[in-house]
């Protein structure tokens, strides 16, 4: 996918400029913080949840650990189950190797599952590229793909459009006359009819996992809409896409995860189908693909390995982090310009693309810690934000007007008495620059404050200046 | 249920669990306590220090203003620059070490000192910041749960309480205010998003002014929603923005630290408010 | 930390296929690995804190029952085969104007009464346009509210996800506490059991549109799960 992250300032700016969608999203937005409310109440209040999430983390840790050892442990089980396993180091060789797959299996027509990681490898435009039809089944991808758009949401991708605009585009996309699309009802049975037709007609579906189990080698899949088991048991071709860092040791480490990302992202104990599937058509079965392929992509990801960013590989997709940012809600999530946004690809981006190309991107946080509060992963989301600006900071990413005056501040902030006189000039030049008003509203070299508030005038003498008495 | 003994979550530990010569207040001779004015409220708002300064003393503490003070390193800190705020850490814990106590009129810098400070080191530092920050309280936390104050009920009119994100998430910062004003005489009314920030977020509201603001409105339409005309809070950080934003706007909304609220403090205007408005 | 280039693929170094990817990326995680020791990493996997997270109290019946209908399923019991099958031709009866079942080859789904409740049951997988299914499940889950089905010939897949509505049986007996208690069989470990497993917990469902819930996005519009089996007492 296309990055557009530098730009996220001006694209936030946009988001905010649209009233009509920034009431909409804070609509959304004040739906939900119940979530994480519904979610702790589930497991029986704060700490039975916390004592889940760090159950969760050191069963994660102990994979992450050892992920060779498990990844191998899987890729042998999967093998033994009749799939065909293939390795991608990098986006196009992830598109390669599903191009190759359809070509073998003379596939003309794919239907999808949503799937972030082949949004991450820019999938959809490759397979178009090389003249297959290519159709998004989740009703959210659906809806972007009509439309032309990208996600928002890592969950929800629709989540920036309204039930208005979403009316309008299937007027215009689907040709059935004159109709009503009053209800949100209304819309899904005829997204379900024509989705229906796609999914009878396709050759293969492809999907991304939510986890998969070393032990069995399965593949877990957890929705709601059950589009993903159609693109599964319908086609006679299925390709699973995912990534290294996804596996379990065993299914009862699945399970614990399980009940963690339900809850965390959508507040539900537990999704309308989750399911684990482990090869092909076996034996007498009467349905179910032929052909089953595992794609498992890298992109970065083992370069996290024992680095400072570690953690973010605990990251379970639930998109809780993103419901409970305030920078999100108002940005939106094209703001952050890839495929990962809000905290955890605040996080994710700089890592997997570059520092240089998702500069603003550690900058979209006011560090009011909602998301490691939520997290059910535990990563400590603002702490990996902070350390991602030390990085921009330490290799000159951060504008140098910026680190020069870091750098003057902290100078300034370790010697108090040279800090005192230099601010009571400070002082004594805005109080003159003010005048009789008790704000201002232009200043040199404050741009950013003043841009949308006025700063308040401060006093004519500092407290420590006008108390060097009780000094010691 | 089983499990590790992780305790990143659990809450922080009593100061005398951890420092075990932490003199316990006496009413013959209360705790004593440095005040870290920080830098906010020594330049632009010296009724807070003023009014901390008041309110330790007639909660009976013994206060020390130690000269050798000016900011505790949070702009440079979450901007980046570790090695700026490493430097004025150690300088902030060799001033602030001797006092038993170190109290400060803002979450987020108290949650600096807590929090950050030992993130920022390795080794015997962090074993030394580490025991500072057990000692290191925010002021109203310190006056309800260390000194069991309660000013008098002399107060009045109602208010709408602003949660700073690092008092209510890294110091647990929530109910300690909302007690002492309600002792006070003042009707506290609850913001319905008091869990979002406000969109300050220290160089935030000048990296990303569009996006600050954004946040920064809903906040204020939250407290006009609420009825009460003034927000009052423990950081200035916050409140200064919040005001600059209304004063923008030409909001009649009105801004206070909760340290002035206690005190009663009719003289000083609110913030962003010229004495003739 | 970051890379130069990120999804612009070129072989990093000529000669390459993709074939050599995964000795490449395995060769990266065994390394950053080290001590990846089997009977180490068994023990320290042993040694993990099990979680009694969701155990829950009470009846499993009742807490089944009252997850799956929180889910927006129904739930009826029925005492023996008989009144399952009057059941399901009441559920039938109410939400569709014709008789015939989709039903996979489960010996106890063939051999139920289903004259009894003047239903027609066809056995074999869902095509388009079937109106109602009718599965077996091989155990219910009270933590969730959920029944799980194995796909194989008893109960192909397709038959959970392409008629309009789905019946499902579970017997009082196979609902179980919680989540592991779905891998309680060992065909489930090895390559021979079924080739997959769906736990299903309510209609298929979205609220993908303004966040308001839609049932029926692609799947079963209705989910009715029927207890069979006599209650402990009677």
């Amino acid at each position: 996918m296309e990055q557009r992250s530098n730009a996220f300032i001006e694209l936030a700016s946009e988001a905010i400029a649209e009233p009509e969608k920034a009431i909409y999203r804070s609509a959304l937005g004040a739906a939900m913080p119940p979530l994480r409310n519904t979610a702790v109440a589930q497991f029986g209040g704060d700490e039975a949840f916390d004592a889940l999430r760090r159950n969760v983390r050191e069963r994660r840790r102990h994979s992450t650990a050892h992920l060779g050892y498990y990844l191998e442990q899987f890729v042998a089980r999967a093998r033994e189950n009749g799939n065909t396993v293939h390795f991608a180091r990098s986006g196009s060789e992830l598109n390669d190797h599903v191009l190759a797959i359809c070509h073998a299996a003379k596939v003309q027509r794919v239907i999808k599952g949503k799937s972030m990681v082949t949004e991450e490898t820019g999938l959809n435009q490759a397979l178009a590229d090389a003249g297959l039809n290519v159709r998004e089944t989740d009703l959210g991808e659906y809806i972007i793909q009509e439309a032309g758009e990208t996600p928002s949401h890592i969950v929800g991708p629709a989540l920036h459009k309204t039930p208005d605009d979403i009316r309008q585009l299937f007027f215009e996309r689907h040709d059935l006359g004159d109709r009503d699309l009053d209800r949100p009802e209304d819309m899904v049975a005829e997204a379900r009819a024509v989705l229906r037709q796609e999914f009878l007609a396709a050759d293969a579906g492809i999907i991304g996992s939510n986890g998969l189990i070393a032990s069995t080698g399965h593949t877990m899949l957890v929705t709601n809409e059950g589009n993903g088991d159609l693109c599964v048991n319908l086609p006679r071709v299925l390709i699973i896409c995912t990534t290294i860092d996804r596996v379990f040791p065993r299914p009862e480490d699945a399970m614990a995860m399980l009940r963690l990302l339900v809850r965390s992202t959508t507040g539900q104990p537990v999704t309308s189908y989750t399911s684990f599937y482990q090869g092909p058509r076996r034996g007498d079965d009467e349905d179910g693909p032929l052909e089953t392929h595992l794609v498992l992509l890298d992109n970065g990801r083992s370069e996290l390995l024992q680095g400072p960013y570690e953690e973010m590989l605990q990251c379970l997709r639930c998109g809780a982090c993103l419901n409970h940012c305030p920078v999100y809600m108002n940005a939106g999530g094209h703001a952050y310009g890839w495929v990962y946004p809000g905290p955890m690809g605040s996080v994710l981006t700089p890592l997997l693309t570059s520092l240089e190309t998702s500069a603003p991107l550690p900058d979209a946080c006011t560090g009011c810690g909602r998301c490691a509060e939520v997290c059910p992963a535990l990563i400590p989301l603002p702490d990996l934000i902070r350390d991602l600006r030390a990085e921009k900071h330490a290799r000159g990413v951060t504008a140098r007007r910026w680190r020069l005056g870091m750098a003057l501040h902290a100078w300034l902030a370790r010697h108090p008495r040279l800090y005192q006189h230099t601010t009571a000039i400070g002082i004594w030049l805005l109080r003159r620059m003010a005048g009789r008003r008790g704000v201002l509203k232009r200043l040199p070299l404050a741009g950013g404050w003043l841009k949308s508030r006025d700063l308040p005038v401060p006093p004519e003498s500092s407290f420590l200046a006008s108390h060097r008495e009780r000094l010691s | 249920m089983t499990d590790s003994t992780d305790n990143n979550l659990a809450a922080r530990p009593a100061p005398s669990a951890v420092f075990g010569s932490t003199p316990e207040p006496t009413p013959e001779k209360g705790p004593e306590v440095a005040l870290f004015v920080t830098c906010l409220a020594d330049l632009m708002r010296p009724s807070v220090a003023r009014a901390s300064l008041e309110l330790l003393e007639a909660a009976g503490c013994t206060v020390t203003i130690p000269a050798h003070q000016s900011c505790c390193g949070q702009p440079g800190y979450n901007s980046g620059d570790y090695a700026g705020a490493m430097a004025i850490a150690r300088q902030v814990i060799e001033t602030f070490e001797p006092y038993p106590y170190t109290v400060l009129p803002s979450g987020s810098c108290a949650g600096m000192l807590v929090e950050h400070y030992p993130r920022l080191f390795d080794g015997e530092w962090r074993e030394r910041a580490t025991r500072f920050a057990a000692r290191v309280h925010e002021l109203t936390s310190f006056l309800s749960d260390v000194c069991d104050y309660q000013p008098p009920a002399t107060g009045s009119g109602a208010v709408a309480y602003h949660d700073s994100c690092a008092g209510l998430r890294e110091l647990s910062v929530r109910d300690q205010p909302r007690s002492l004003l309600r002792h006070a005489g003042v009707e506290v009314r609850e913001l319905k998003q008091s869990e979002v920030c406000c969109g300050f977020g220290g160089t935030f509201c000048a990296k990303m002014p569009d996006l600050s603001a954004a946040m920064a409105d809903e906040k204020l339409k939250d407290l006009a929603d609420s009825g009460a005309d003034t927000l009052v809070g423990g950081d200035l950080g916050c409140l200064l923005a919040l005001a600059g934003r209304a004063r923008r706007r030409d909001l009649p909304l009105h801004f206070r630290h909760v340290a002035e609220v206690l005190v009663q403090d009719a003289d000083t205007p609110p913030i962003g408010e010229s004495p003739t408005s | 930390m970051s890379r130069e280039s990120p999804n612009v693929h070129q072989a990093e170094n000529p000669g390459e296929t993709l074939d050599d990817a995964e000795k490449i990326i395995m060769a990266r995680l065994r390394g950053a690995g080290s001590r990846d020791n089997p009977e180490l990493i068994a023990r320290q996997l042993a040694e993990l804190p099990a979680t009694d997270a969701a155990a829950g109290s009470g009846d499993v019946v009742e807490r089944f029952r009252e997850r799956l209908i929180n889910s927006g399923a129904s739930v009826a019991t029925a005492s023996d085969r008989r009144e399952a099958v009057l059941e399901i031709s009441r559920f039938v009866s109410a939400r569709h104007a014709q008789r015939r079942v989709v039903t996979g080859h489960d010996a106890r789904l063939a051999a139920l009464p289903w004259r009894d409740g003047g239903l027609l049951p066809r056995f074999g997988s869902a095509a388009d346009g079937d109106a109602v299914a009718v599965s077996w499940a091989m155990d219910g889950i009270a933590e969730t509210g959920s029944v799980v089905l194995w796909l194989d010939r008893r109960n192909p897949a397709l038959n959970n996800l392409l008629p309009d509505d789905q019946i499902i049986l579970v017997e009082r007996e196979r609902i179980q506490a919680r989540l592991e208690d779905l891998w309680h069989h060992d065909e489930l470990h090895t390559g021979h059991g079924p080739r997959g497993v769906m736990m299903i917990s309510g209609p298929s469902s979205t609220a993908d549109i303004g966040l308001h819930l839609v049932k029926g996005a692609h799947g079963p519009r209705a989910l009715h799960v029927i207890i069979v089996g006599e209650t402990e007492g009677e």
